[in-house]
């Protein structure tokens, strides 16, 4: 048989399987929306692999509820059984741990992009606040399901976030202990957060879903920001969802499995050991790192004691403005080149949520010193915002000519590839201002420790390779700026104006 | 992106089918208990889903008439070829 004989036969077979499933199911009659071309791109799928991972969760956590019994006695005895005497246990929980960890990563991804290309404008502001519900939604899973292992660690961990509750305002305290708390006592705790991760998180998380695609499907996949207005382009060519789009999300979640699997496989869970109240008296409470921003700010000397109530509720007015964003940010701009006091203030606090972080980790259990803070704080607000008003001041704000024209296909070559070579540069240019971000509150870091305590060999080495960092990232500031400048020549013609006065 | 011809692309598209089959047989025939086996059972299910998601995309994009790219299915033949290996030696 000919090559394009068997070729057409080998799509037939397909095809004809995908019709006869449409034909039962009618998945192609507008169940969901067709989709613009240009959302073929995993960025514009980052929530639904989210979901994707929920899913996961959801297979894992249902065969780990055969054998898990919620109450103090039994946690740690029954998730133990589940790790050495169930066929692939150990195997289940690590997968349901990193899935969840992918999740928080993957929502938080999802709302800096949205923030990033302004999807919570108008007439999307509800979209966003049913998004970030969907955020806090999922940090709830993490902080429930970090308690039912029922270890040291998680009840320590646990504690410090209960304690804190009772720090709220009165009504808001009150609602969340009988949440949380139930009837007192660590049977009654557990048993309510095993209910609200295994039940009540579940349900809001698959209502809030149902309003979120509801409102998608209102509205359709937002225009990419290609200059003040929607992008013309973008109404045009679209792709059904199903099967077209349906498999292309098969693909992303295909992948993103194979990846979790084998992550799981490098990198297995240990158990640690169980709670008592003699071992949580050596341990050191830390909460997971998804946490660990809020903890460091708690943990600056300036917050101990009385000052407690500020800095949470410092944290609560950063989630409070998140959620009303929509309602704060309403120029009618969409454009990243009109947007410099936003786009900046994103760019600081994903800076300052990677350092803290990072910083968290090192630092289990030290009260921080006001001023280190200060420094390691501010020293990275102020070089995220300069690197950000260096980009505005010297990067064109317009696409270059070359890369105007919105490719018709995956095939129309200069013009695609100057795009994606553009998207690329800038993908890297902020992985880059993390770099630096995080060297900066490194080196200060190092230079704040061996004045307290001396100059010492891993103090100077830190600072060694955290210079270092600071001067890649400068260094590949530099040159990503230059070159995501071609297309306008702004800094060439800057050092050619500079090269004139200088011979002058 | 360079792009392959169909009879290329359906002979691809055959092993690629083939290879997930394999990969499914030898899954049910594992001894289930054991960290081993949970090593070799996550690396040939990763096997499949990556298998999946490349005949996926010789489909889709063979419908869309844009040609199925070179560079994602060598991409994908070098994960597969890498993950065998750890399959095998683990």
């Amino acid at each position: 048989m000919s090559g394009p004989d068997q070729s057409r036969k080998t799509g037939g077979t397909v095809e004809r399987l995908v019709g006869w499933l449409d034909s039962r199911l009618g998945l192609s009659h507008e169940v969901l929306r067709p989709v613009p071309r240009y959302s073929i791109n995993p960025f514009y799928w980052l929530g639904a692999l989210a979901m994707v991972a929920f899913l996961i969760q959801g297979i894992t956590g249902s065969i780990m509820l055969l054998y898990y019994v919620p109450s103090p006695s039994t946690a740690y005895a029954s998730t133990l059984y589940i790790f050495q005497s169930v066929s692939y246990g150990q195997f289940l929980e690590t997968v349901h741990l990193y899935t969840a960890y992918a999740m928080i990563m993957l929502a938080f991804m999802h709302m800096m992009r949205g923030f990033f290309v302004s999807v919570h404008k108008k007439p999307r502001e509800v979209m966003w606040v049913t998004g970030m519900l969907m955020g806090f939604v999922t940090l709830g899973f993490g902080f429930t399901g970090y308690l039912l292992p029922w270890t040291v660690v998680s009840y320590s961990a646990t504690k410090v976030g209960t304690a804190m509750i009772g720090l709220l305002p009165g009504p808001v305290s009150s609602f969340a202990e009988f949440l949380l708390i139930g009837a007192g006592g660590d049977a009654g705790e557990l048993l309510r957060f095993f209910d609200l991760h295994v039940v009540v998180l579940p349900a809001i998380l698959l209502v809030l879903l149902g309003v979120k695609m509801y409102i998608l499907e209102t509205h359709g996949v937002s225009e990419p920001v290609t200059g003040g207005t929607p992008d013309p382009k973008g109404r045009g060519r679209t792709i059904p969802f199903f099967p077209d789009v349906s498999f292309y999300l098969l693909e992303l979640a295909a992948l993103f499995g194979a990846a979790m699997l084998l992550v799981s496989v490098l990198f297995p869970l240990s158990l640690p050991a169980a709670y008592s109240p003699a071992a949580a008296g050596q341990s050191i409470s830390q909460p997971d790192w998804y946490f660990l921003w809020i903890y460091q700010i708690i943990k600056i000397s300036a917050f101990e004691q009385a000052g407690l109530t500020w800095a949470l509720s410092f944290v609560a007015l950063i989630f409070v403005v998140l959620v009303l964003l929509p309602f704060i940010d309403r120029g009618g701009t969409r454009r990243i080149a009109r947007r410099p006091l936003y786009i900046t203030l994103g760019l600081v606090f994903m800076a300052e949520v990677a350092v803290l972080t990072a910083w968290g980790h090192l630092t289990p259990g030290q009260v921080i010193p006001n001023e280190q803070a200060l420094l390691v704080l501010g020293g990275t607000a102020l070089l995220v915002s300069t690197i950000s008003w260096a980009a505005y001041k010297y990067l064109p704000s317009h696409p270059p000519r070359s890369v105007k024209a919105e490719p018709t296909s995956l095939q129309s070559g200069a013009t695609s590839h100057g795009h994606s070579t553009s998207t690329w540069t800038s993908g890297i240019f902020v992985a880059v201002l993390g770099l630096g971000a995080l060297s900066i509150g490194d080196s200060i870091n190092s230079i704040v420790v061996m004045a307290a305590s001396g100059i010492n060999a891993p103090g100077l080495a830190t600072l060694a390779f955290s210079l270092v960092g600071l001067t890649l990232a400068v260094v590949a500031s530099s040159f990503l700026l230059y070159r995501l400048d071609l297309g306008q020549g702004r800094i060439k013609r800057h050092v050619k104006a500079f090269e004139v006065g200088w011979r002058l | 992106m360079t792009r392959l011809s169909d009879w290329t692309t359906s002979r691809i598209f055959a092993l690629l089918i083939l290879v997930g089959l394999l990969s499914v047989v030898f899954l049910w025939s594992l001894n289930p208990v054991g960290s081993q086996a949970q090593t070799t059972f996550a690396v040939y299910l990763s096997i499949d889903l990556v298998v999946f998601a490349m005949a996926s995309y010789i489909f889709r994009v063979s419908k869309w008439k844009e040609g199925v790219g070179r560079l994602p299915l060598v991409a994908g033949c070098l994960a597969l070829l890498v993950l065998f290996y750890v399959g095998l030696t683990a």
